[in-house]
């Protein structure tokens, strides 16, 4: 199954040079290599039917038309070592803290751009900075309840951050469900490991809601969502039948004097918490956009009353700009005093002229990205990039130089993912989610994205990415049967 | 001058309507330029306000209206001082001036006043070629803010109806109709442009009894523009003047969409709303 497997100078994070598998995943391989091929094709159909079967969908945009497809589950998890883990959870929780405090400063006393640390054009005119909530004071001073942060490594196994999700994330559903298929359909992978366990993670998710609640009596948690047309809807119905709080619409909410009810068959009854997974501009057509048919009227007079609280917090998408990114070491070291645990990708912003003048003549080795595009659509991955896609691309830039920036191509590191008869090497990323609340919390584990197509760097499932479960090892050792 | 200011503003539905959540920008401003005295609401059906201050310094007023129903009336009564206009922009700017105001602190201090917004985007070339005389010939950013100002009052016919709440500063340039709000916008624009921070001002104009002024039946708007070591200075494409005494602001921001003076949301059909604005100087006599 490995005979053509190749490590062609990438990190890869199950097989070291001559391939020999890793410390921490040799019991792993060892089963591996011990299953039939048609044993694991077996198995690999029994897994995917198992999604279909649970309904776990995602939509795909594509000429302004919706496709639901499942999301290609490749088996061979990544795993984390203890020690490893615990770096990561630490720099996570580090980063996480000082962009929560740069959310609260720039809505608030604008310090850190008074300071000059970061350019103050670069937030106020940011679209998505919401002048409309600025100086309004949060609970806890908590503007992120969840954040969904892409990890990468680079070609010395190091980690390190390619974006910060602060608005809303999605993908927690999968990290169970991949989990949840995992153990039902491999069981005997696990038998060698203690993989830290996902179960209080729920309980977990709603007391951390519940703290960030206006006040502290048994408040009612709701989780608003655009409905069942959404691309994440399948994230939002697991999420609130889990953590046992209402799954609600727009319509099902209204606000009288100050205050959000809920419309049940016996009256009105208060909302206290609103997780929300519709964005911040369809949320209220009183003070954003007009024509929103999914948010609910009045709303930010009640949030601005402190009467309800609306997780992610509004505007959040302020910090996690792509252009912004390029800042938050430095307000890791201005917030924290702190020097970042977790290194950002190097990034070149394309409004300063000199930046643009090396982009510019570096083109066919940067990934350049737009700082209003999400989800891998409207990027110049330059190495892979034909010559005529290269100059379109470059014309698209100059028109506003300002809204590009740059990174070096990293070379994503890799896991193997079955293919029938063989294993490939593929590019592999990984989502982790980190929760504010009482006190910041990372998610043992999270979302491995792969890029199913070989050679491929495009992890995103809109484009062919797939997912694996993530092992974080408990600290006791790992029994080795030899 | 004195004046005490009165606007009302009456809804009148089609047919009952009810969860009527409301939103309104009245109050004038109080700060170095004007002295807010008294300022009073009256809604009608009774309802409480609840007040914030916005990003932009504007005091913004909520109210909710649960029950049906058919007509609404929302009146404001502001006795408001405003300051005489004592800057003489025929003076030129000084060397630390102009070196301050093409600082990038300069810049970045004033960056939301310095933008294209949706209802100030023209594309740079037209902006190039209706500006490039006046630019040129002009002695500094002030000198060019007030010929722009008379520029745009020689060049734009005062149309209403023209144009809606929702035109913008190219299609104004195009058609060279509208009334002060465009007019505003197009100088909003125009003065970016060659980099002079300008902010939209939305209040009212005491046109006298002999005056010329135009906006005298509503609201009116205008614009400010802002220069190192002066305060922001008001000017008034619409009426080719220099704001000052006449002129009582309400609410400033980057184009009408920050200062929006009345919107709502509620269940139910179509709408007509009037409004009605009088301004009374209270320190003239009145004759006779």
């Amino acid at each position: 199954m490995f005979h053509s497997y190749k490590l062609e100078g990438f990190f890869d994070e199950m097989l070291e040079k001559g391939q020999q598998p890793r410390g921490h995943c040799k019991p792993f391989h060892e089963k591996l290599t011990d299953i039939a091929p048609e044993e694991l094709q077996t198995r690999y159909e029994l897994a995917q039917s198992d999604f279909l079967r649970q309904g776990i969908t995602f939509t795909v945009y594509s000429d302004n038309e919706g496709t639901e497809r499942t999301m290609p589950f490749d088996f061979v998890p990544k795993i984390i070592p203890p020690e490893e883990w615990q770096v990561l959870e630490r720099g996570l929780i580090q980063r996480f803290d000082a962009l929560n405090a740069f959310l609260d400063d720039v809505y608030h006393e604008q310090n850190i751009l008074k300071d000059g640390i970061i350019p103050r054009d670069l937030v106020v005119n940011c679209q998505h900075f919401y002048e409309q909530v600025a100086g309004i004071d949060l609970p806890r001073r908590q503007h992120i309840f969840m954040a969904g942060i892409d990890l990468i490594r680079d070609d010395n196994g190091e980690y390190r951050v390619l974006e910060d999700n602060l608005r809303n994330p999605s993908g927690l559903s999968y990290v169970f469900q991949n989990r949840y298929v995992m153990r039902k359909v491999y069981p005997e992978f696990f038998n060698e490991y203690s993989v830290q366990s996902l179960e209080q993670q729920f309980s977990y998710l709603h007391s951390a809601m519940a703290s960030l609640a206006p006040h502290s009596k048994n408040p009612n948690i709701v989780l608003l969502t655009p409905g069942v047309h959404n691309s994440a809807y399948y994230d939002h119905s697991f999420i609130a039948q889990r953590t046992g709080i209402e799954l609600v619409e727009g319509k099902d909410l209204v606000v009288r004097e100050r205050q959000v009810f809920m419309k049940t068959a016996r009256g009105l009854k208060k909302v206290d918490v609103i997780y929300r997974r519709i964005d911040d501009e369809f949320l209220d057509p009183l003070e954003f956009r007009e024509d929103s048919l999914l948010g609910v009227p009045g709303l930010i007079d009640v949030y601005r009353a402190g009467n309800v609280s609306i997780l992610n917090g509004i505007g959040n998408g302020v910090a996690d700009d792509k252009a912004i990114y390029h800042f938050v070491p430095d307000m890791i070291r201005y917030y924290l005093n702190e020097e970042p645990l977790v290194k950002n990708v190097d990034t070149y912003l394309l409004r300063y002229q000199d930046q643009l003048d090396y982009v510019l003549d570096h083109l066919s080795e940067l990934v350049v990205k737009h700082t209003n595009a999400s989800g891998g659509y409207n990027m110049l991955i330059g190495p892979h990039a034909s010559k005529e896609e290269i100059e379109a691309y470059k014309e698209q830039i100059l028109k506003n130089p300002a809204e590009f920036i740059a990174q070096p191509t990293i070379k994503l590191s890799r896991l193997p993912a079955f293919k029938e008869d063989r294993f490939a090497a593929c590019h592999v990323d990984l989502r982790v989610f980190i929760f504010g609340g009482e006190k910041t919390h990372v998610f043992p584990g999270g979302l491995t994205r792969v890029a199913l197509k070989e050679g491929s760097l495009v992890v995103n499932s809109s484009q062919g990415g797939g997912a694996k479960d993530t092992w974080v090892l408990e600290e006791n050792p790992v029994k080795v049967q030899r | 001058m004195k004046y005490e200011v009165t606007q009302t503003n009456t809804y009148q539905y089609e047919l009952p309507v009810r969860q009527s959540i409301n939103q309104f920008r009245l109050k004038p401003l109080n700060d170095q330029q004007q002295t807010l005295h008294a300022y009073n609401v009256l809604i009608n059906p009774a309802s409480q306000t609840y007040g914030h201050t916005d990003y932009w310094g504007n005091y913004v007023e909520t109210f909710y209206l649960w029950g049906e129903h058919q007509d609404l009336s929302i009146e404001t009564i502001s006795t408001v001082e405003t300051k005489p206009f004592e800057i003489d922009v025929s003076l030129p700017l000084t060397d630390e001036q102009l070196k301050e105001l093409h600082s990038e602190a300069f810049k970045q201090a004033h960056t939301e006043f310095m933008i294209e917004t949706d209802y100030t985007t023209i594309s740079n070339g037209v902006m190039e070629a209706e500006t490039e005389d006046l630019w040129r010939n002009a002695r500094d950013e002030l000198d060019f803010a007030v010929k722009l100002n008379e520029h745009i009052y020689n060049t734009m016919e005062y149309v209403s109806g023209a144009t809606n709440v929702e035109t913008t500063a190219e299609k104004i340039l195009t058609h060279r109709t509208g009334v002060c709000q465009d007019y505003t916008h197009l100088m909003l624009a125009l003065c970016r442009y060659r980099g002079i921070p300008a902010r939209y001002v939305s209040g009212y104009i005491y046109s006298g009894e002999n005056s010329a002024y135009r906006g005298d039946a509503a609201t009116h708007a205008w614009l400010e523009v802002k220069i190192p070591g002066l305060p922001w200075i008001g000017l008034d494409p619409t009426n080719n003047a220099i704001a000052a005494e006449q002129h009582i602001r309400i609410a400033v921001g980057r184009d009408y969409r920050d200062i929006s003076p009345l919107k709502g949301v509620y269940i139910g059909g179509a709408h007509t709303l009037n409004v009605s604005v009088g301004v009374k100087n209270l320190e003239e006599r009145v004759s006779g």
